[in-house]
């Protein structure tokens, strides 16, 4: 009856300025306050949805932009600003094209039974899922999640998270990014997901990737990249571990250029880190910083690259060799 | 719906001028996406709404030192990102809306942006509850403007589907959001 009501409101709404349906839905709204009450409520409704913008906000991308545009504006003119090396993921991020219209939209699936959480706190959040597990949020990301008795499972569709998902051999952990699904027992790790490329490091444990058909089985400082396209995966080499630093306060680097170390740095302290030296940029180094404060972690980075540190001004470093 | 975080003018002018990060980034998780639905209910096109957040939000770490928020923090950056859109709209030589002049003349259009925003956020999240077809039926609809006769064409199903899917959303969205509130 009601979706008579609706159909007869929108077939009105969608075309009012046909008089015959005029008409009739003034006789119709003449007939009861009730009747009134509805159509108002419908209006309202049909009325703001038109006025949603096609793409939602994407606060983690925002934040992004505008911290880039901090960090250069904390260093005084003439200095070349430390600027990330346009590694592929970061070109991944910006450069691939909007989603298209109402796209982005129909993949946020609510159906029953799943927990939708976005993070809220300004610099990390956690959440603590019911089967134990902990889930550290960078500003903006967003999950779902669904455990009960028989599965955990968990969506990520934006941002970045680390987890630390609770020992439990009869549930597996699985996690879906675009085109990928991570699996786990018990473990810790990294994910980043942008629109182009979801990332997976792992802390410790052993985690599996799946993304187009391949299975990627990951341990510790390893990295697999899926393509939210393809579902293609990639394992570039190295160790990868320190990014997994920003949500366990270990920041861990093993043969990494400096300015992987100094960008990692920044990003966790809030801080800008900046050398003007192209050769200690590049230099490698392997070294621990755990739970440690800004100023002692410096003081560890001077000692082993034999470096003064330069504290220009309340937020803002720059190293300088001896 | 989100829990409002309260920073208080005193706080944000601090934190500008001594340019603290971690009070900006809370300042832009508080308020970034309402500033956004504004700017794009003045502007009209995404890209462009994302922009004037931006810049906004440049204009206060850039300038921090020399702004003085007095009032509420939400009451100003409403005002700030109004001021910024009309600017723009005026450089690009496009139409000024009534609606925006009308904001920025009235003292108590601020209410009516704060509940025109506050209902674009809980229509959202309402639609997060439909079933994928019928929501994306409805968005076809509504933000790509699409005619029912349109939308059948193009999803290869009948026009009473259509309509009747229209009104399954419709029926859903109003029982979530009911009457109108009057703050």
């Amino acid at each position: 009856m009601e979706n008579d009501l609706s159909k007869f409101i929108i077939d009105y709404l969608a075309d009012s300025a046909n008089p015959e349906k005029t008409r009739e839905m003034d006789a119709w709204l003449d007939a009861s306050g009730e009747n009134r009450r509805l159509f108002e409520e419908t209006r309202r409704v049909w009325e703001a949805s038109r006025h949603l913008p096609a793409e939602p906000f994407d606060m983690q991308s925002g934040w992004n932009r505008l911290n880039e545009h901090m960090t250069q504006s904390a260093a005084p003119a003439k200095v070349r600003t430390m600027q990330p090396r346009r590694t592929w993921w970061r070109v991944a991020a910006v450069a691939l094209p909007l989603l298209a219209l109402a796209g982005y939209w129909l993949t946020r699936d609510a159906d029953a039974g799943w927990v939708s959480y976005t993070a809220q706190h300004a610099v990390k959040d956690s959440l603590r899922l019911p089967d134990g597990s902990d889930v550290f949020l960078r500003p903006g990301a967003t999950v779902q999640y669904k455990i009960d008795g028989h599965e955990r499972s968990l969506r990520m569709t934006a941002g970045e998270a680390f987890f630390k998902i609770s020992q439990d051999a009869q549930r597996q952990f699985s996690i879906q990014v675009p085109k990928g699904v991570v699996k786990v027992l018990g473990t810790s790790f990294n994910i980043s997901t942008s629109k182009g490329f979801s990332d997976v490091t792992v802390w410790d444990g052993k985690v599996s990737v799946e993304g187009n058909g391949r299975k990627l089985i990951l341990t510790a400082g390893d990295m697999a990249v899926v393509n939210a396209g393809t579902g293609a995966l990639e394992q570039p080499k190295g160790n990868f571990a320190y990014r997994c630093g920003w949500g366990n306060s270990d920041l861990s680097f093993s043969n990494q250029s400096l300015e992987v170390v100094l960008e990692t740095l920044a990003s966790y302290y809030q801080v800008s880190l900046e050398t003007k030296d192209d050769q200690l940029r590049d230099s490698r180094i392997t070294v621990r910083f755990s739970h440690m404060p800004l100023d002692q972690a410096l003081a560890v980075l001077a000692e082993m690259l034999d470096l003064e540190v330069n504290h220009r001004s309340a937020n803002d470093y720059e190293l300088i060799r001896k | 719906m989100k829990e409002e975080s309260h920073i208080s003018a005193a706080t944000a002018n601090d934190a500008l001028r001594n340019r603290d990060v971690t009070v900006f980034q809370e300042i832009y998780t508080t308020y970034s996406e309402s500033l956004y639905l504004l700017a794009y209910r003045w502007v009209k096109d995404s890209s462009l709404a994302k922009d004037m957040v931006h810049n906004l939000f440049a204009y206060l770490w850039d300038k921090g030192a020399q702004i003085v928020i007095t009032g509420q923090v939400r009451s100003y950056l409403y005002r700030a990102i109004t001021n910024q859109c009309i600017n723009e709209l005026k450089r690009r030589k496009r139409h000024i809306g009534e609606e925006i002049l009308q904001f920025q003349a009235d003292g108590q259009s601020f209410y009516e942006a704060s509940d025109y925003i506050f209902f674009q956020q809980e229509l959202m999240q309402s639609l997060r509850t439909l079933a994928p077809r019928c929501r994306e039926i409805f968005l076809l609809s509504r933000i790509n403007g699409l005619e029912p006769p349109e939308i059948a064409e193009k999803l290869g199903i009948t026009l009473n589907t259509v309509y009747f899917q229209l009104s399954v959303a419709l029926k859903s969205l109003r029982q979530q959001l009911g009457p109108k509130k009057n703050f």
